[in-house]
């Protein structure tokens, strides 16, 4: 078979194309670190997640320096914590979310970040995330939940430091 | 969102002092005081806060002269588990309410309550089993919500004090709910004919040419090809804007991919490290 030599460029252009993008991702995967939510993060009761050792108190919890553990309850239609009040982690510091829900499945999204995931009941997403700089995040229900589930949002505070109050939260 | 507290009060005011006499004059209606009509300033409709109640039907329960009533928190209604129960209840002054949570993930948010009144409702977001108990002294129109169920409408009010005579509250109770369809029917009929119209436009038209005369027909025969001016051979012809135009997609390809992964992905605030 003939093929012209402006084709022979073109598809040889649409090949290296491809190459590149999957070489992109394999940079973020490896090179940028970006880590995609997998089912590290075990189980719970499906109708009563309460019941389980970590969410019977969700909140936030201190486990290292500058590392915390942020236990988020998902449910028609907030986030506890998170809605009611705002979950306040430190600047500097790397914090994994464990965020389940106790009714149907939800979305976890800090919004214009890539903080993303689905909240299965039963299982319990696992992500971390590190909060270098203060800022407020949004946090929104990104997946449909019910009547109210443009109202499901809440707010993410990652405050200096020095303003970081350790009382709120306990040792793990 | 106005506070109506004034002229809430005064039209109490005016009703009462009118109750002798409209009680009077009216008094067939006197005799109807357990289900008083009112429509709370369309609290209870979309135009308040929040959507609609669909549990509220411009019914006010009346539950006067009890020492204690009992306002369920989170009872089936609204699309769920979203209700007051009763969503408007009409209580003596001194009367203890008890709000009992159902269900999960509520609370009690004051939206608005009369002058000299300091109902605090109980902004903590509380689960089944949960009481608040609240008595209220100060008479007037109480309102309240659940703030994470305020769109689907689950909105509450509490009345203190006797019902103003027959009157209850100005009537108008027929604007409950509220919901008429802003969509015009004729709307629908044109968008069902244009897109009807659309689809059949393509048989209409060949059962059009079907009767006309085909063009070949008409000539008798077909016209004879004209012979080319100049022949090629395959790679002779070199297809540049083709190649261009290929060139050109690829750029702005390469330039989409590297602005979407570099700066609006990676770019972008924290990510998922773990």
């Amino acid at each position: 078979m003939e093929i012209h030599r402006f084709e022979r460029a073109w598809l040889v252009a649409a090949l290296v194309l491809i190459v590149a993008f999957v070489g992109t991702i394999v940079y973020g995967a490896v090179g940028a670190g970006v880590a995609m939510v997998d089912d590290s993060g075990g189980t719970v009761d499906a109708t009563e997640p309460t019941t389980s050792p970590n969410f019977d108190d969700p909140g936030v919890y201190r486990t290292g320096d500058g590392e915390y553990d942020v236990y988020v309850l998902a449910r028609q239609f907030s986030f506890a914590p998170g809605s009611g009040s705002p979950i306040t982690v430190p600047a500097g510091s790397n914090v994994t979310f464990h965020v389940a829900s106790a009714d149907v499945t939800h979305g976890f999204n800090l919004v214009g970040t890539n903080v993303n995931t689905m909240v299965i009941p039963g299982q319990v997403s696992e992500l971390t995330v590190s909060f270098d700089d203060p800022a407020t995040y949004r946090l929104a229900c990104h997946e449909y939940c019910g009547a109210a589930h443009h109202d499901m949002e809440g707010t993410v505070e990652v405050v200096p430091r020095d303003q970081f109050n350790a009382s709120e939260v306990t040792d793990a | 969102m106005s506070r109506t507290d004034g002229p809430v009060v005064s039209r109490r005011g005016v009703l009462r002092a009118a109750a002798g006499s409209a009680a009077a004059a009216a008094g067939v209606a006197a005799t109807q005081p357990v289900a008083a009509q009112t429509d709370f300033d369309g609290w209870f409709t979309s135009d308040g806060r929040g959507g609609a109640t669909g549990n509220y039907d411009g019914t006010v329960t009346d539950r006067t002269g009890e020492d204690e009533v009992t306002v369920t928190v989170g009872a089936d209604g609204n699309g769920g588990t979203f209700a007051f129960d009763p969503p408007a209840v009409r209580v003596s002054p001194g009367t203890t309410v008890v709000f009992e949570w159902a269900s999960n993930t509520h609370n009690v948010v004051v939206e608005e309550q009369p002058d000299g009144a300091s109902w605090q409702g109980h902004e903590t977001i509380e689960n089944e089993g949960f009481t608040l108990q609240s008595t209220f002294e100060t008479r007037g129109v109480y309102k309240y919500y659940c703030n994470p169920h305020l769109s689907v409408g689950m909105k509450g009010a509490i009345v203190v004090g006797p019902a103003p005579g027959g009157g209850g509250g100005g009537g108008g109770g027929t604007s409950t709910g509220g919901t008429t369809s802003p969509f015009n029917p004729l709307l629908g009929y044109a968008f069902t004919a244009v897109v009807a119209g659309a689809m059949l436009f393509p048989i209409l038209l060949g059962v059009y040419r079907g009767g006309q005369p085909a063009s070949s027909d008409a000539g008798g025969q077909e016209a004879p090809l004209e012979r080319p001016v100049r022949e090629l051979d395959h790679d002779e012809y070199d297809p540049v804007g083709t190649a261009a135009l290929v060139a050109v997609y690829f750029l702005i390809l390469v330039g989409m991919w590297v602005f979407m992964y570099f700066v609006e992905f990676l770019g972008n605030g924290p990510t998922i490290i773990g």
